[in-house]
């Protein structure tokens, strides 16, 4: 079969460049109502430029029918499946869209006075109590922008806490399953990481851990349930003997969904976590940002918290109730130039009052049956690693398919065929081969059972007719990318050829 | 639960092909003893009508324009957004995807991206730029982690004149690193280039903002040379809105360039999401922070876009990446992209030269006013500080109750403007927004008799 | 080409002595583990390092790999071909591709490495 004679004809998009023709544009001004200006005079001749900016020259028409076409060429979650383990690629709740664009909320200023802007505190500090109550942690800080903002702003408060107790310290663990943003994080705030393996069960293995701690651990970062889909079952031992030697516990919150309603990392003796309201909390991924990566802390952290902290307080001035604490002079400062991405807190707020408590403790319950469903119908057919239930993810291994010469990668590439999203590939690292699978609660059963078939339909061809799982994808936009090429020979910003 | 299908009879027939008695089954790997032994203590559920009232409640406690006439700046800019921009970015097929990790499934979004990068760059005058980063202050930051990853130097060198925000954020990021920051005064409003001088020997980089915090124009071509000559490399703070009229970074000495660009087509939401962006040279391109896509062809030679220099990036590098950055700020680039679109050339110089215009105005029609003078003398774009014969608080809260917000109180940012405000002009200003403002602060003048 | 007055590391690069001087790249093995390479970082002329220091890395798409120093010494040439054709790693590792060229601080640290026939037990192991 030729891959190019199934593809739609509407393929190739030019670029917004391309499109343009001298004259034309799509947005108009009212007339000025002031004197205009020279910019030579006003500025200087020195200051101004030579050229105006070489923007494309269009209609209003011709943009929006140029961003639909691209916009037909991705897949996304209103359209199909999209199990890429440790993303969380959940449904996004409509009306939380439409409750994000009340022009009380877009339209409003930082810089308003307090009083002027009591709805906006007070959504942000109930949403910061919510968090704090569902993690069991004492405080929460919605400053960061990103889950990789709230690891640095959680090192940093690593770091001030032992400071002020004479040391820094110099080293931070991480399981060798972590996402590469903890090492990154951990190495900004002037850490060394230690990499601790996984046992064959794919937990920390403690012993081991028992073995590297010393008075120079600073803290531990662990993703639970890790990237494997498995339960930290020893996480007591864990934190026993981090603490043991004085050293923290972090919580990456990448795969808090697993565990809401059930557990609460801080009763069970994490000192610090983030979230992911992207991820957990159901606000759009939005192709790549904005996320939202808050940070909750125990007591004894909550004086390092980023601030501004968003307090409560009733008597504190005339129509004032809720303010942006400054007044924390052991705070690590500012991770985002203003409270972080507001608009994303508005989403998770409205998904949180949605679904109360006995909803967010079905999300993970339907989470982890729909991944043991998945893994279940899926072990006979590809290798499982590790073996038993799983909680909200599993890995699989393309490792049998390899015999025919078909990689995880052509694997996910033949799913795109289907119009089924990819699972993670590659990742995490310990795994070869790596199939990494979140299908999360808001897919239904016939939705796990087209995929299934599809999956089963690949492992077959794998063995019958692997050149067309390596050929793959067919069905798609484009074929596979020449990455080396984008590589050599770099061409990130457009120029008229 | 309106969002999760499976029924309960789903839940037998699972758990039955699953080879589990019921749902506890699942989590055996969860000791009990760590198991809540309670409910959750978090209000709901609530239906989409009371989800949307209450929702509607917080949102009118806020106050906004329309409901008064604002003059509130500061980096970040209540400009008009073309219609079009929300209907692209309400599309699911944008907002509801991922990172482009699976290119063949996302090349609109990754196209978008590219025109994004395309566009930084020619406002920037710069060959590359990435596809986003946080905000305009964490692009300050990851900009000087980049130079002084160039220079090799500690010292860093920022001005006093840059965005209060983009210092703090920049504070916080350094407080691990031994790097060491030294701020530079201003003189006049503008950064002090002898004190700047002074300070130039073994810096590793050097932040200066233009048009800076106060809205007026630096000595970028001064600033330009004496950086260049030391070596440093120097970044350039810029407004893309300014970059309309002002010459480009890439033309007075800057290495990299960064900035805030909410105020192309994106909400002021209460601060959040923005839209930072960086932009340097080619040579440079293997240092800087996030995402970057790249253009390419698929294996039957058509265009397409994928991830590019991914090596630089956290997933593959890990403790030796560029920064710890992972996810960029797509849906907010699109939106910028689309509203750069739309502007076009000649709109984009239209919104500038209006902004400049009107501000210009503001500024010439408060300054005739008894009692206000014009703090500085530089020129300046789209904001101006005024200063008071009185704390600036007491005519905010005096205007306030006339619905109107006059601009910033500068003595919040620096400790020697207690009188000052800081006053940010838009094209959304009509002449009568601006003339209530100058009536409104004469009047207070008045009845204070000073 | 013979490899047979290569000298090798575990690690995968080669050294072949020229006089005092040593050039060093990496084994036409390696290359194949790690697929086409798109970039290569270089030393400054004048670094001195000590064996095992790292002393380029070279770079594929998706991987990222630290070629060391087989022997101590002060790098006196690089091969700046590699930076618009880093791809000679590919397609000429042992001639066109090398990388770095050293001069050896101990000429009888050579001795302790690999030769090409332990190399070739090495990669097969």
């Amino acid at each position: 079969m030729s891959g190019a004679t199934e593809r739609p004809d509407l393929v190739v998009e030019p670029t917004i460049f391309e499109l343009s023709s001298p004259g034309r544009r799509g947005y108009s001004f009212p007339p000025l109502d002031v004197p205009p200006v020279d910019p030579v005079e006003i500025f200087g001749e020195d200051q101004v430029r030579g050229e105006a900016p070489d923007f494309p020259e269009l209609t209003e028409p011709e943009v929006v029918r140029h961003f639909t076409r691209l916009a037909e060429m991705n897949h996304h979650v209103d359209r199909g499946f999209y199990p890429l383990g440790s993303c969380t690629m959940k449904y996004n709740p409509k009306v939380n869209e439409d409750v994000a664009q009340l022009p009380g909320f877009t339209r409003l200023h930082p810089e308003a006075d307090e009083a002027h802007s009591q709805g906006a505190l007070a959504l942000m500090h109930n949403l910061a109590t919510h968090l704090a109550a569902i993690s069991g942690m004492d405080e929460v800080s919605l400053q960061p922008p990103a889950g990789a903002s709230g690891e640095l702003a959680g090192m940093l408060i690593v770091r001030a806490y032992h400071t002020d107790r004479g040391n820094p310290r110099s080293k931070v663990i991480v399981p060798d399953s972590a996402h590469g943003t903890n090492p990154a994080s951990l190495t900004l705030a002037g850490y060394e990481a230690v990499e601790i393996k996984s046992d064959s069960s794919g937990r920390v293995d403690v012993d081991e851990l028992r073995r590297i701690v010393d008075s120079e651990t600073a803290a531990i970062m662990i993703t639970n349930p890790n990237t494997l889909g498995v339960f930290e079952s020893r996480i007591a031992e864990i934190i026993e003997i981090v603490h043991g030697v004085g050293g923290l516990v972090y919580m990456d919150g990448a795969n808090l969904n697993a565990l809401l309603g059930i557990v609460r990392p801080g009763e069970i003796g994490f000192d610090l976590m983030h979230f992911n309201l992207h991820k957990t909390f159901s606000s759009p991924h939005g192709g790549g940002g904005p996320g939202s990566g808050p940070i909750g802390v125990t007591s004894k952290l909550v004086d390092y918290l980023p601030y501004p902290v968003i307090a409560r307080d009733e008597a504190r001035s005339r129509g004032v109730e809720y303010y942006p604490d400054y007044e924390r002079p052991k705070s690590i400062g500012k991770v985002h130039g203003v409270y972080g991405n507001f608009l994303v807190m508005v989403k998770a707020y409205a998904y949180i009052l949605t679904l109360g408590p006995g909803g967010l403790r079905r999300v993970a319950e339907n989470a982890l049956l729909n991944a043991n469903y998945l893994q279940r119908k899926l072990e006979g057919h590809y290798e499982l690693p590790f073996k038993g239930y799983c909680q909200h993810e599993f890995v699989l291994s393309a490792s049998r398919q390899k015999e025919y010469g078909v990689k995880a990668l052509d694997v996910a590439k033949r799913l795109l065929d289907f119009g089924v999203h990819a699972p993670t590939v590659y990742f995490p690292l310990i795994v070869s081969e790596a199939l990494m699978i979140e299908p999360t609660e808001t897919e239904s059963k016939r939705s796990l059972d087209h995929f299934i078939r599809v999956m089963i339909d690949i492992a077959r061809e794998s063995e019958s007719n692997p050149e067309i799982v390596t050929g793959a994808p067919s069905r798609t936009p484009v074929s596979r990318l020449d990455e080396v090429r984008a590589s050599k020979d770099l061409d990130v910003s457009w120029r008229r050829r | 639960m309106p969002y999760v299908p499976n029924t309960d009879e789903d839940r037998r027939e699972m758990l039955r092909e699953i080879g589990a008695e019921s749902f506890d089954d699942l989590i055996a790997g969860i000791p009990r003893e760590l198991r809540m032994g309670s409910d959750l203590d978090v209000p709901g559920p609530l239906s989409e009508l009371e989800l949307t009232r209450h929702m509607q409640h917080l949102a009118a406690m806020n106050r906004v324009p329309d409901d008064v006439i604002s003059f509130l700046g500061g980096g970040i800019y209540d400009h008009a957004t073309a219609a079009a921009v929300g209907h692209i970015t309400g599309l699911p097929h944008f907002y509801t995807a991922y990172t482009p990790y699976q290119a063949e499934v996302s090349q609109g979004t990754l196209q978008a991206i590219y025109e994004f990068q395309s566009l930084i760059a020619r406002l920037t005058g710069f060959d590359v730029a990435n596809a986003s980063l946080y905000d305009g202050a964490t692009a300050g930051a990851e900009a000087v982690l980049m130079a002084t990853a160039i220079s090799r130097r500690k010292k860093v060198l920022v001005s006093s004149t840059a965005n209060p925000a983009l210092r703090s954020v920049l504070k916080t990021y350094l407080m691990a690193t031994d790097l060491e920051l030294v701020e530079i005064p201003m003189d006049s409003g503008v950064t002090d280039v002898a004190a700047l001088e002074a300070e130039l020997e073994n810096a590793g980089a050097v932040l200066v903002q233009h048009p800076n915090f106060l809205g007026l124009l630096e000595p970028v071509d001064q600033i330009g040379a004496i950086v260049s000559e030391s070596g440093a490399p120097l970044i350039a703070s810029v407004d893309p809105v300014s970059l309309a009229l002002l010459k480009p970074p890439s033309e007075y000495g800057a290495t990299i360039a960064i900035g805030e660009a909410q105020s192309l087509g994106v909400a002021v939401a209460f601060g959040g999401p923005l839209l930072g962006f960086i932009a340097a040279g080619r040579k440079h391109a293997r240092r800087m922070p996030g995402r970057i896509i790249g253009a390419t062809n698929d294996a039957e030679g058509r265009r397409g876009y994928v991830m590019t220099l991914q090596t630089r990036e956290q997933h593959i590098r890990r403790e030796k990446a560029t920064s710890n950055i992972c996810t960029n700020q797509g849906l907010v680039a699109l939106a910028a992209t689309v509203q750069m679109s739309l502007l076009g050339r000649a709109g984009l110089v239209e919104l500038a030269l209006q902004v400049a215009a009107k501000t210009r105005y503001a500024a010439e029609q408060l300054s005739l006013v008894r009692g206000i003078k014009l703090k500085f003398d530089g020129a300046f774009f789209r904001e101006f500080v005024i200063e008071l014969p009185f704390e600036a608080g007491t005519a905010k809260e005096a205007l306030s109750d006339a619905g109107i917000w006059p601009g910033i109180k500068c003595g919040c940012y620096y400790d020697d403007m207690p009188n000052c405000l800081l006053v940010s002009v838009t094209e959304r200003h009509s002449r009568e927004d601006i003339d209530s403002l100058v009536s409104g602060l004469e009047a207070i003048i008045v009845s204070r008799g000073v | 080409m013979s490899t047979q007055d290569l000298r090798f590391t575990q690690s995968h690069e080669w050294l072949k002595m020229e006089g005092a001087e040593a050039l060093i790249g990496l084994t036409d093995y390696a290359q194949g583990e790690l697929g086409d390479i798109v970039f290569v970082e270089l030393p400054a002329v004048g670094t001195h390092v000590d064996a095992g220091d790292v002393l380029t890395t070279v770079e594929s798409v998706k991987s990222v790999s630290e070629i060391y120093a087989p022997v101590a010494g002060e790098v006196m040439d690089v091969n700046v071909a590699l930076d618009d054709n880093p791809d000679l790693i590919n397609s000429a590792p042992y001639a066109e591709g090398w990388m770095v060229r050293l001069r050896v601080d101990d000429a009888s640290s050579v001795d302790s490495l690999m030769t090409a026939d332990d190399y070739e037990e090495h990669t097969k192991g």
